[in-house]
């Protein structure tokens, strides 16, 4: 760069710059002013990959713990590379970092660290998700039967569904500070519902018809149909005691006999 | 810190913070709001980045201005993102006529978009570009001319750049056009060891160093009283420790505001 760079070559120069390229234009046009214009970039450097590493950090404390903070540095370390953030908001950053540990060569005698690493961000967009209002239960009761067929469920927005071949209920607790003493990695796959009550995040394992129903319903099925499903994978489902409990849970935030149009409180 | 109901005249949040849905986080903001006044102070709008501004970023900025009625809402003198990457760090400018048309454009766009008048922060830099032209008070001084804007000036910051790139704090003070000034910020800076030349980072995580509280007062008597804030949000000290900080602060204010009657 001999002329002055325009001000979006020279942004777009130092980026790339932070992200690793070298071979720049970019140190010519940075006054060094005692040091080498490098170490002056490199300053920022260090300065972003900490800011973005901190954010993965408060994002994911179940992977660091697994991890260990080396392994978890250079992870991050690719993660910003390979990655690049696409918000203003850090919030937004670590959304793909689950996919980017499930692909990492050097993670792979650890298969359920994605699975971990997926239920730390759905607790992450759990914990930011809107608030609804819970349904009272006497406005399904009241229902005509002739509606029944096409009724639909909405649940509450913070409601996520995980699940994993790998026990990742059981490696979770296993990373909390008050852990049980043993954990067998090879246990059974398990799926969890994560929501979040008034303010605490709320985990339980789900398994069988209920999990099935649930899954359905998050999927935008109609009642009768999550209900068959559930049915399908239990014989014994228990439809009553599960609306009971996803209305006393306060999940259950509308529902809609009409297609497009949803009836709230 | 609710529970305690500190006796400190307003409290400043991060705006993306506050980006989310719904939650915790929105409601102690709104637990906060019903006893203080909130000023929003933005990190990543990113006004200096050559490339459009993030339409959605500015959505979320307005509902959460909306849901806040903050008294102020500010944000900083730098870039972020290129090309839809963001690095979201508060980054240099190279001070040229390019550099300042740019965010005489953005800031305009931005207050007519949210319908207010922000607050832009002059940032702490760790280098300087060959090709800037415009020292950086005169630079903060023509965008708040041009595009109406109003400065908060960081008084640590100038104080780190000074020492950074070897320039004279209370020149940098006196070019700002007093009028423009509403809010003041202070905050600890790091010292980086090990270098052959002075380098100071701006890192929230101390208490304000003498030099800065010197250069604090005259500020005060070049812009007059104007709200202060401390920044500490590293290292964050237990909240007496805080509370002993703004009250230092206040009591600068208090001083200005006796000797000014």
């Amino acid at each position: 760069m001999n002329t002055a760079p325009s001000l979006l070559n020279l942004q777009a120069d130092f980026a790339r710059w932070m992200l690793g390229e070298r071979g720049l234009p970019l140190p010519e046009v940075v006054a060094g002013n005692g040091l080498a214009p490098a170490a002056r970039l490199q300053i920022y450097q260090n300065i972003i990959f900490n800011n973005l590493t901190a954010a993965l950090r408060t994002d994911y404390p179940a992977v660091l713990k697994l991890v260990g903070e080396d392994f978890f540095e250079s992870a991050a370390a690719r993660y910003i590379r390979e990655y690049p953030s696409r918000s203003g908001n850090l919030q937004d950053f670590g959304a793909a970092f689950p996919k980017c540990l499930a692909a990492m060569p050097e993670a792979a005698t650890l298969p359920y660290l994605g699975d971990v690493a997926r239920l730390e961000w759905a607790r992450q967009e759990s914990y930011l998700a809107a608030d609804a209002a819970p349904l009272d239960a006497a406005a399904l009761a009241s229902l005509p039967e002739d509606q029944h067929a096409t009724l639909r469920l909405a649940l509450h927005p913070s409601l996520r569904l995980v699940e994993s071949a790998h026990p990742i209920w059981d490696i979770w607790m296993f990373c909390q500070e008050v852990a049980p003493q043993r954990l067998n990695l090879s246990g059974e796959g398990q799926a969890l519902m994560v929501w979040r009550d008034t303010r605490q995040l709320v985990m339980q394992p789900m398994a069988g018809g209920q999990r099935e129903f649930v899954a359905a319903l998050l999927g935008k099925k109609p009642l009768a149909v999550a209900h068959a499903s559930a049915v399908t994978a239990e014989s014994q489902f228990d439809l009553t005691a599960c609306l009971h409990w996803l209305l006393q849970t306060g999940l259950i935030t509308g529902y809609s006999t009409n297609g497009p149009t949803w009836v709230s409180p | 810190m609710l529970d305690e109901h500190p006796p400190v005249p307003w409290f400043e949040v991060h705006s993306e913070n506050f980006f989310c849905a719904g939650g915790e986080m929105l409601q102690t903001l709104d637990a906060v709001r019903r006893d203080y006044p909130i000023s929003l102070h933005g990190v990543g709008l990113s006004l200096g980045s050559s490339h459009q501004l993030s339409e959605r970023h500015l959505a979320n900025l307005k509902q959460l201005i909306g849901r806040v009625e903050p008294a102020l809402v500010s944000e900083h003198l730098c870039w972020g993102a290129v090309d839809g990457r963001h690095l979201n760090d508060l980054l240099p400018l190279p001070y040229t006529e390019e550099a300042l048309d740019l965010m005489v454009s953005r800031v305009t766009a931005a207050q007519e978009s949210l319908e207010r008048t922000l607050l832009l922060e002059n940032v702490s830099t760790y280098l300087t570009y060959r090709h800037s032209t415009i020292p950086e008070a005169e630079f903060i001084a023509a965008l708040a001319e041009r595009s109406g804007c109003h400065i908060l000036l960081d008084v640590n910051n100038i104080y780190v750049n000074a020492t950074n790139h070897g320039y004279d704090a209370e020149k940098y003070i006196h070019a700002i056009p007093k009028q423009t000034v509403k809010e003041i910020h202070l905050a600890g800076f790091t010292r980086k060891e090990g270098l052959p030349v002075d380098l100071l980072i701006d890192s929230h995580s101390r208490p304000v160093a003498d030099e800065v509280w010197r250069l604090y007062r005259l500020a005060l008597n070049h812009c007059g009283p104007v709200p202060t804030l401390i920044e500490w949000d590293q290292d964050i000290p237990p909240l007496h420790v805080l509370l002993a900080e703004a009250a230092k602060a206040e009591d600068r204010l208090h001083e200005y505001r006796a000797l000014a009657a």
